[in-house]
């Protein structure tokens, strides 16, 4: 058929933020080329303050609740995706700020670090409003893309370097499966648009559940969850703190969007079929993560660890299959992106001052700044669930979600894991607050960190102590699985 | 017939309620003062001023009715039925003013015999005065647990802190463990009377359902089984106090190794065996006539024991402790005897022993104050060297085995007819012990007092002083006036007693009862048991499934 | 003003934290003088809330009610019945005391006070919350400071500087670790064990929450029309017993519980004593009393035959202890004990009893801990053999000690012989021989109090205990005489009180009978 290329103003507007993106990523490139002068935290505030306009932009939309779909319905614009692509930018902007510091350090490409950023933002906002196969796969790679270089970022060092190939070569080998799994829906259906899989997958053939089956297997790679974790401790070691932070968060937020689309949106209605498979995955993820970072001497494997354990938990949300599952799991998102950015921000810190990720080297931490203490204190009795913070709210919300569907069983799971977890990060609180430090002297903490921390910190303690706003956002976000659902 | 006279009816003032507060208040301000002269002084005053309101008491009480007298009634915990209700009849009159007696004369004695800090002595002095009279005098059963109970600490600390022994801290751990572990018992006993009490009221319109008043619990009738509770749950309770044998081994280390106030209190004012006739006896009737020849093997076993070790024993404290568990035997037989001579004989008893056995333990502390030993061996020829203290203890040794003329005598007497009345192996097992109790105290006296002196210590002994001089005559008179003129006490005691004792004849034990016994002898059982045990006596039912409890 | 007493109560301990959180370390008696306030303000808010009350209305009141997220059906529900008052006051209380009991620590003072408050408020948090989902959101939020405030601030165990290999606290297997008695291993060893607890608690309440078919946490409305499937109520109620019993604690759940203590700084012990214990079986009767009265009425004999071992393990295992807050914290569990007798014969009395006995136990203990705190101050031992003849140092503070052995054995004139009378005879009736065996336990009781009382404040003294002072006039004094006076006052007129609580207890009992005769299990038990 002959192919045809319309765009009213009305689907301008709908792709406005991500053209305003790459306007902005293009501006960044230009600048750092073209005048070598301007210092780099110049750019890296130009840059935020352009995503801040984008993100009141999105917000705007959100409000609105602008929606409607471009390019024969492969591109969907939505609350949802409206969400997600704003959840992205503001990880991206606090990730920015984090970074301020940290590339003082650095030598070279500080300004690509920025450009570099961007890309990857914009092409995970892009996967936030993926609605067929083929933008599935473009958007994953092209936002895995600036990833492959970010990690491998510090150039010297070995660690950072071993942790690019690794990464690339596990990106590369999910890419394959993506792709086969794709051609095999493909060839099973002749179509790669989900809305028409949401009406013909009444009789499955084998060839669509392993397409489906490699598909989430990919996907299973982005998100790092147990079997597909393998890469992600020593990626997270390996890769520049802030790198690793915003590895930690945004792309999994991003294939979480996807993840939803797909199985709530498009096979929603047979989930008797897949709903095990969610649960065996998101079980073994909590478990294993959890169990394993208790023997963890370096906070940033500890990190990835629990990230892990994280992403089981958000899992019983989408393992939930309802509108209400459908509601934790972005709630549970948000309460994520704080606590956990928040925690790499510490870490960021105080790797600038000793050089070092070793547990050892927050001994006493208390006593050198109370502040990072505290704040560390705060985000790690998030992850672990504890009230009035806002973990807990997460984590009850994935269960009441779950128990609303029967779940008991991955519920039981969920709350021995919250026990387990508790020990590892409390052993944490133990050395910050109660061992004495090697060395006495201060952390200091500069005026971005600042910011960081007081949002990520505020972010917890609203969401924990009154998070009717953000409940609703989500509530109002997932608006389409009412429908199909 | 009115049970119960108030105070406004008979006296112009709360007398009861200031006998209990005048102590306290003056442990207060005792607790206030800094020098302890005037604190002794003090002391003195206020125990004087007890005894005399005591002697008040005596005075304004209307002998020849049963009723309690005196009595004030005030709700306290209205939703438990517990209230503050006071007051005194027959029964207790004597033994409140022995307290008050007895307490006046420690404090005498005490005058300069303590070692420091007297005042902390004077003040748990009076607090046990207190919680004593409170004893005596509560008609509320929680009130009376009140004091039972608080009268520990005093108790412990006058031990624990003024005992004169090495042991004293274990003795008073001992001492108050025991009664503790008792008391809690008797507490559950209580509750059982007062659940009781609470399903009959529930039966009866306009009563309070819950009430822990004796006067009411008096009211509810008692299923024999629940009798047989409380009687044993209560029992436990005043038994280790009397102490009655088994329970006695807190005693004698007791009265070693605390100060001699502790051991004239112990052996001076009888509260277990009030206890068993203030509550066991009229609260359930039944089951104390199932019981009684049960308590009679105990008490007259106790009363043989004791005897016993007392005759063996070479120190002089500890023989007294056992002499005075031997006496204890002795009134708890009169108790159980169960006829208006035997417990008014026992109630007597209870006085005079009193006496004689806190004169006795006076005697043994001038003793010990002039030789610093308690081993008889250490004596001997006293008289010539000290012939008052020789003179007035003989004859408070001679109350003690209770030879006519002396008031022992009159209540011994009473309580052996009473216990004939019972049955004549009773009586007949009592004399025996009376002749065992003369055989230790005459040898005791003769090796104290009698013979020629060895020792140069006991040639340096002074004679009386003059404090110990009044308490000893103090004893001496009473022992004499009890002794040939007991008329006032039996009149005032003759009406509570009789009251008890219809209660006890009134009573019928259902033939439901496992054993079916005759009120008129309920002491036959006991014996043919003992005789042949596998006979079937009459009390036993002829079914098989009806055995005996044994 | 007064309508809004409740979140008066609850929220001035939290007023205080932000408080702090500006007062600068460097002026520790503002800081002190600030968490004392936030200590009296609900003190002096629960005393009106007990004598303005109205027993014979009964009910909840002085509710308080605000949407909090309609989504998932939580509602800010506050309000407080007879069973509440006593515990809330009771733990504002021990708050504004353990403030001046806490008077000395220097070491992050501001910290400690925060951490200190925000247990308090928790804790009432849960006494007044009416929505299973904020009573247990305050639960959970009451466990987490006692880590920090008994690692950071609290005290080592006898043998733990022997320990060879101290790493061996942080071992994985710390729970079977029982060499250590580090403040750490009992912090980690607490709070893991009271979340594990917490989390079964968890499991019941979603449960609740998905099958009741309301869509709403709200107690009240689960209580008028939840329906939850019969089949379900007996696991339901299980779940929620054992969850919550592990903080009561129970036995054999109690085992965290005296190390915990013995840790803990003395106001912390206090607290945790005092009020966090009772948690449990507050939660029990708040969630699985009023939600499943025949399951209750099915599953308590259970509760009446552990109660039993409660009581005689832990009283012996008490009188056998060296270590002073060993002793008391056993003593605790086995108290605790009494409370489960009370709560298990079901009848209004016995329920009085047990909610009252649950007052009379957290001041009494609280002076106990606050004494033994003191004395570890002066000597920086907790070893009773070594200790000794401190009396003549302290005779203020021995005689206090007498107050509160006397309390806790239950002498009477104290609030805890009404309370334990009040049990022994409610549960007469039903269980013959766990009462005989609690009387016999108060003997105990006596036997290990007076034995430490003993070997710490008489007999001879060692001499390298000269430099000891008794309490110091105001500071030291006051809080131990608040105590000992409320212990003595309510002792003396417990009528108010008792109103109270049984205008609580009776439409529970109430709802429990009419769901059927108690059956009373044959046998012994």
């Amino acid at each position: 058929m002959p192919f045809t290329f319309t765009m009213t103003p009305a689907d301008v507007g709908l792709l406005m933020p991500e053209i305003l993106m790459t306007g902005l990523l293009s501006l960044i490139l230009f600048l750092d080329f073209l005048f070598p002068r301007i210092g780099k935290t110049a750019l890296a505030w130009l840059s935020i303050a352009g995503m801040g306009g984008i993100f009141l932009l999105l917000a705007g939309y959100f409000i609105e609740g602008r929606h409607g779909t471009l390019f024969r319905e492969m591109y969907i614009v939505d609350p949802m995706a409206i969400f997600f692509k704003a959840f992205i930018l503001g990880t991206t902007i606090l990730v920015f700020l984090s970074s301020i510091d940290y590339l003082k350090k650095v030598p070279v490409f500080r300004g690509e670090y920025y450009f570099l950023g961007l890309l990857g933002a914009l092409g995970m906002m892009l996967m936030a409003s993926v609605n067929d196969l083929l933008s599935l796969f473009i958007t994953v790679e092209f936002s895995t893309f600036a990833f492959y270089i970010l990690v491998a970022y510090l150039r010297d060092d070995a660690q950072s370097n071993e942790a690019g190939l690794k990464f690339f070569i596990l990106g590369v080998f999910a890419a394959g499966l993506l792709a086969f799994g794709i051609s095999l829906l493909y060839g099973e259906t002749g179509s790669i648009l989900f809305t028409d899989f949401a009406k013909m997958h009444a009789h499955p053939t084998p060839g669509m559940i392993i397409g489906f089956l490699l598909v989430f297997i990919a996907l299973g790679f982005k998100i790092g969850a147990v079997p597909f974790h393998a890469w992600v401790p020593d990626i997270y070691q390996g890769a520049p703190t802030p790198v690793t932070a915003f590895l930690s968060i945004a792309p999994k937020a991003a294939t979480f969007a996807i993840l939803l689309r797909i199985f709530m949106a498009t096979v929603g209605d047979i989930k008797g079929d897949w709903v095990w498979l969610i649960v065996a995955i998101s079980a073994i993820s909590m478990t294993y993560g959890n169990i394993v970072a208790i023997a963890q001497k370096n906070i940033k494997r500890l990190l990835a660890y629990s990230g892990i354990a994280q992403i089981g938990n958000i899992l019983i949300g989408l393992a939930a299959a309802s509108k209400m599952g459908g509601d934790s799991v972005l709630f549970y998102l948000l309460t994520y992106l704080f606590a956990n950015l928040g925690a790499f921000a510490v870490v960021i810190i105080v790797s600038n001052r000793t050089n070092s990720d070793e547990l050892e080297d927050y001994n006493g931490l208390s006593r050198r700044s109370p502040l990072l203490a505290f704040a560390l204190l705060i985000f790690f009795l998030s992850l672990a669930g504890v009230p009035p913070l806002a973990g807990f709210i997460g984590k009850l919300y994935v269960f009441a979600a779950a128990m609303n569907e029967g779940l008991v069983a991955l519920v039981v799971i969920g709350g021995i894991n919250i026990v387990i977890s508790m020990y590892y990060y409390l052993i944490v609180i133990k050395r910050v607050y109660i061992y004495l430090p090697k060395e006495n002297t201060p952390i200091p903490v500069s005026f971005p960190m600042r910011l960081v921390l007081f949002t990520t910190v505020g972010g917890v303690l609203l969401l924990g102590i009154y998070p009717k706003a953000f409940i609703e956002i989500s509530v109002a976000a997932t608006e389409l699985f009412a429908r199909m659902l | 017939m009115n049970l119960e006279l108030f105070w406004n009816e008979q006296i112009g003032f709360p007398i009861l309620t200031l006998l209990i507060f005048l102590p306290l208040a003056g442990a207060v301000s005792l607790w206030m003062r800094k020098d302890p002269r005037g604190a002794r002084v003090e002391a003195l005053v206020l125990s004087l001023v007890e005894l005399a309101l005591s002697l008040l008491l005596f005075v304004r009480f209307e002998s020849g009715v049963p009723a309690m007298q005196f009595v004030e009634h005030i709700s306290w915990i209205a939703p438990l039925g517990i209230g503050y209700h006071v007051g005194l009849d027959g029964i207790s009159l004597f033994l409140v003013i022995l307290t008050t007696l007895l307490t006046a004369l420690t404090v005498i004695y005490s005058w300069d015999r303590v070692r420091e800090p007297l005042r902390g002595y004077l003040i748990c002095l009076l607090i046990l005065e207190a919680t004593m009279i409170g004893v005596f005098i509560s008609l509320d059963l929680v009130l009376f647990f009140v004091f039972w109970e608080v009268m520990l600490i005093p108790m412990y600390f006058l031990i624990k802190t003024w005992g004169s022994g090495p042991e004293r801290d274990y003795a008073a751990l001992k001492y108050v463990v025991y009664n503790l572990t008792g008391s809690v018992l008797m507490l559950v006993g209580f509750i059982i009377l007062y659940l009781n009490y609470h399903d009959w009221a529930v039966t009866q319109p306009g009563r309070n359902p819950y009430s822990f008043s004796y006067l009411q619990l008096l009211l509810a009738p008692v299923p024999l089984e629940k009798q047989i509770w409380i009687f044993g749950l209560v029992f436990l309770g005043f038994a280790v106090k009397g102490p009655i044998v088994p329970f006695h081994t807190w005693l004698p280390s007791a009265m070693l190794q605390g100060p001699i106030a502790v051991s004239v209190m112990l052996s001076g004012v009888k509260l277990g065996s009030y206890g068993l006739l203030r509550f066991n006896l009229p609260l359930t009737p039944e089951a104390s006539l199932l019981a009684a020849p049960l308590m009679m093997a105990l008490a007259l076993f106790g009363l043989i024991y004791g005897a016993f070790i007392a005759l063996s024993q070479p120190n002089l404290m500890v023989m007294m402790a056992y002499a005075g568990i031997s006496h204890l035997g002795f009134v708890t037989v009169g108790l159980f005897a169960m006829n208006q001579v035997g417990i008014e004989g026992a109630l007597l008893q209870m006085v005079n022993l009193g006496i004689a056995g806190a004169g006795m333990i006076f005697v043994t502390a001038f003793l010990m104050d002039r030789r610093g030993s308690f081993d008889l061996n250490d004596y001997g020829g006293l008289a010539k060297q000290a012939p008052l203290l020789a003179t007035l203890s003989m004859i408070i040794v001679l109350a003690s085995l209770a030879l006519p003329g002396t008031n022992a005598f009159v209540g011994e007497f009473m309580i052996l007819v009473g216990a004939f009345k019972a049955h004549w192996a009773y009586a007949t097992i009592g004399v025996t012990a009376v002749i065992l109790a003369a055989a230790y105290l005459l040898w005791m006296y003769e090796r104290v007092m009698l013979g020629k002196i060895e020792t140069p210590a006991v040639a340096a002994m002074p004679d009386l002083n003059g404090r110990e001089a009044v308490i000893a005559f103090t004893m001496v008179a009473l022992i004499l006036w009890i002794g040939l003129y007991p008329a006032p006490l039996l009149s005032r005691m003759e009406p509570s007693v009789r009251a008890v004792v219809e209660r006890l004849e009134t009573a019928t034990v259902p033939s439901s009862a496992v054993v079916r016994i005759d009120p008129d002898n309920p002491h036959a059982y006991l014996l043919k048991m003992m005789a042949d045990p596998g006979a079937d006596p009459g009390g036993i039912g002829a079914n098989p499934s009806e055995r005996p409890v044994r | 003003m007064m309508d809004h007493i409740l979140s008066i109560i609850l929220f001035a301990p939290f007023a205080g934290v932000v408080a702090l959180f500006f007062i600068p370390n460097e002026k520790p008696l503002l800081v002190r003088t600030t968490a004392a306030i936030a200590g009296l303000i609900p003190t002096l808010a629960s005393f009106y809330l007990l004598y303005h009350y109205d027993s014979a209305a009964g009910g909840y009141q002085f509710t308080e009610q605000y949407v909090w997220s309609k989504d998932l059906g939580i509602s800010f529900f506050l309000g407080v019945d007879g069973i509440s008052i006593p515990l809330v006051l009771a733990s504002s209380i021990l708050l504004f005391t353990g403030v001046f009991i806490s008077w000395h620590i220097t070491d992050r003072a501001k910290e400690f006070y925060i951490f200190l408050l925000i247990l308090a408020a928790a804790t009432i948090g849960v006494y007044v919350s009416l929505d299973l989902f904020f009573l247990y959101f305050f639960y959970e939020m009451s466990v987490l400071p006692m880590y920090v405030l008994l690692g950071v601030w609290g005290s080592h165990t006898k043998g733990y500087l022997e320990m060879a290999n101290k790493e061996k606290r942080d071992s994985v297997g710390f729970i079977f670790n029982f060499a250590s008695n580090s403040k750490e291993y009992a912090a980690m060893k607490l709070t893991l064990f009271l979340s594990a607890g917490a989390v079964v608690a968890l499991i019941a309440i979603l449960i609740i929450y998905a099958t009741s078919g309301l869509h709403t946490f709200n107690l009240v409305e689960l209580q008028a029309h939840g329906r939850v499937p019969k089949y379900l109520h007996g696991i339901l109620f299980l779940l929620i017993f054992f969850g919550f019993a592990s903080i009561a604690p129970i036995w054999p759940l109690h085992s965290w519980s005296p190390v915990g203590h013995a840790a803990a700084p003395a106001a912390v012990s206090m607290l945790h004593a005092g009020v966090l214990m009772k948690l449990g079986h507050f939660s029990i009767i708040r969630v699985g009393y009023t939600l499943f009265p025949e399951a209750t009425r099915e599953w308590m004999p259970l509760a009446a035959v552990l109660c039993v071992f409660s009581i005689v393990y832990g009283g012996l295992v008490a009188y056998f202890q060296r270590d002073t807050k060993y002793v008391i914290g056993y003593s605790s569990s086995s108290h605790m004990g009494y409370v489960f007798l009370g709560m298990a014969a079901l009848n209004v009395m016995s329920m009085t009893g047990a909610v009252l006995y649950m007052f009379a136990h957290a001041l009494a203990t609280g002076m106990l801990f606050a004494i033994a705190g003191f004395v570890y101050d002066q000597t920086h031992t907790r070893d009773i053999p070594s200790l000794g003849g401190l009396s003549q140092k302290m005779p203020f503070i021995a005689g206090i000690f007498i107050v509160a052995v006397a309390a806790s054995f239950g002498l009477p004139l104290t609030v805890n012989f009404i309370g334990e009378l009040m049990i022994l005879v409610g549960s007469w009736n039903i269980y013959p021989v766990q009462t005989i065996i609690a009387v016999l336990g108060i003997g105990l009781t006596l036997a290990y109090l007076f034995r430490m009382m003993r070997g710490v404040f008489y007999g001879p003294m060692d001499p390298h205990y000269a430099h000891a002072r008794d309490a110091s006039p105001f500071v030291d004094r006051f809080p131990l005489l608040v105590l000992a006076a409320t212990s003595i006052y309510f002792g003396f007129f417990p009528t108010q009180f008792i109103d109270v609580i049984r205008a609580g207890v009776t439409p529970l009992i109430a709802a429990i009978q009419g769901a059927g005769p108690i059956t009373p299990v044959g046998g012994p038990f």
